[in-house]
C-alpha cells in the first residue's frame, strides 16, 4: 500500500511538474507545436515502458480497438491537449491546472448518462464543490 | 457614438477568459477521453499502456500533419523552449506511467484522490518559479482546493 501511495504522488508530481513546464516553453512557441513535441517525447516513453512490459504483445489489437483507440487518441489530444496548453499560454497554470482536474466529473456525467452509474451523496456534494472552485477561479480578475 | 477602447488590462482580460474557456473545453476533452478509455479497457480486454501509447502515438502523426504550417514557424524557437516541453512531455507520461503502476498496487479510491492532488503542486510549483509570470492569489487556492476535494469526493462516491 506504501508504494502504491508513493507511485500516486509520483503521478501527481509528473502532472504537476508538466505543467510549469509547458507554461515556461510555451512563452516562446505556438500552442500546436508545443503540443506536438511534448507528444513525441511522450510517445517514445510510453511506448518504450510498454514494449519493455508487453513486448511485441503490444501489437496484438484487433480493427475494433483500433478504431475505438484513434477516438481515444483524436479526443485527447489534438483536441484535450491542445485546448489545455492554449490554456495555460493564454491564462496561466493558476487558473488551467485546477479548471482541468475536475475532468473526471465529465466522466462520472458520461457514466451516469451511458453506463447506467447512479447519482449518490458524495457525487453531488463533489459536483457542488467542483463547479464553486471552478467559478471562484474563473471569476477572478487578471493582474 | 463612443469610440471602442481598447486598454490593455482589457486585452490581457480577455486573454485570460479564453485561456480559462479553452481550459473548460480541454477538462470535457480529458474527461470524455477518460471514460472512452475506461470502455477500451474494460470491453477490449487491452493493456492501459498500451492503449495509451496508441492514442499518443495517433494524436501525435494527427497534429503534427494538421499544424505543419505552425511548425514550420516554430522552426526557430530557442533550443530551451523545445527542451523545455520535451520535459513537459516526459513528465505528463511520467505521471500517466506512475498513475498505472499505482492502480496496479492498490484500489481506486486509495490511488485517485493522491493523484487529484496534482494542481495543488502545480501551484506551489508556479508559486516558487512562476512569480514573474503569475500571480496566484488566494482565490484561486481557494478555487483549487474546492475542485480537488469536490473531484476526491466524485472518485469515492463512484468507486
Amino acid at each position: 500500500m506504501t508504494l502504491a501511495i508513493a507511485f500516486a504522488l509520483l503521478a501527481a508530481a509528473g502532472w504537476g511538474t508538466s505543467a510549469v513546464l509547458a507554461r515556461l516553453g510555451l512563452q516562446h512557441m505556438g500552442s500546436s507545436t508545443g503540443t506536438v513535441v511534448s507528444l513525441a517525447s511522450g510517445v517514445l516513453l510510453i511506448g518504450a515502458i510498454a514494449f519493455a512490459v508487453y513486448g511485441r504483445g503490444v501489437f496484438a489489437i484487433d480493427r475494433v480497438a483500433f478504431l475505438w483507440i484513434i477516438a481515444l487518441g483524436i479526443i485527447a489530444y489534438p483536441m484535450g491537449r491542445l485546448l489545455n496548453y492554449t490554456g495555460l499560454r493564454l491564462a496561466g497554470v493558476g487558473r488551467t491546472e485546477p479548471i482541468l482536474s475536475g475532468a473526471p466529473l465529465v466522466a462520472v456525467t458520461l457514466g451516469l448518462l451511458a453506463g447506467g452509474e447512479s447519482i449518490n451523496l458524495p457525487i453531488a456534494l463533489g459536483t457542488l464543490s467542483i463547479v464553486t472552485g471552478v467559478l471562484l477561479i474563473v471569476s477572478q480578475r487578471s493582474h | 457614438m463612443q469610440p471602442t477602447r481598447f486598454t490593455r488590462k482589457g486585452l490581457l482580460q480577455n486573454q485570460v477568459l479564453l485561456g480559462s474557456f479553452a481550459a473548460i473545453l480541454a477538462a470535457v476533452c480529458y474527461g470524455s477521453s477518460q471514460f472512452l478509455a475506461r470502455q477500451i479497457v474494460k470491453n477490449q480486454d487491452l493493456p492501459s499502456l498500451v492503449v495509451a501509447t496508441f492514442a499518443l502515438l495517433t494524436g501525435f502523426v494527427l497534429l503534427a500533419l494538421l499544424s505543419w504550417k505552425n511548425i514550420r514557424e516554430d522552426r526557430r524557437a530557442p533550443r530551451k523552449a523545445l527542451l523545455l516541453m520535451t520535459l513537459a512531455g516526459f513528465a505528463a507520461s511520467m505521471g500517466v506511467a506512475f498513475n498505472y503502476t499505482a492502480l496496479s498496487l492498490a484500489p481506486v479510491v486509495v490511488v485517485a484522490p493522491i493523484s487529484a492532488a496534482s494542481p495543488l503542486i502545480s501551484l506551489t510549483l508556479a508559486n516558487l518559479f512562476l512569480h514573474r509570470l503569475e500571480r496566484i492569489t488566494l482565490r484561486i487556492w481557494l478555487g483549487a482546493v474546492l475542485v480537488v476535494g469536490g473531484v476526491i469526493l466524485v472518485v469515492l462516491g463512484t468507486a
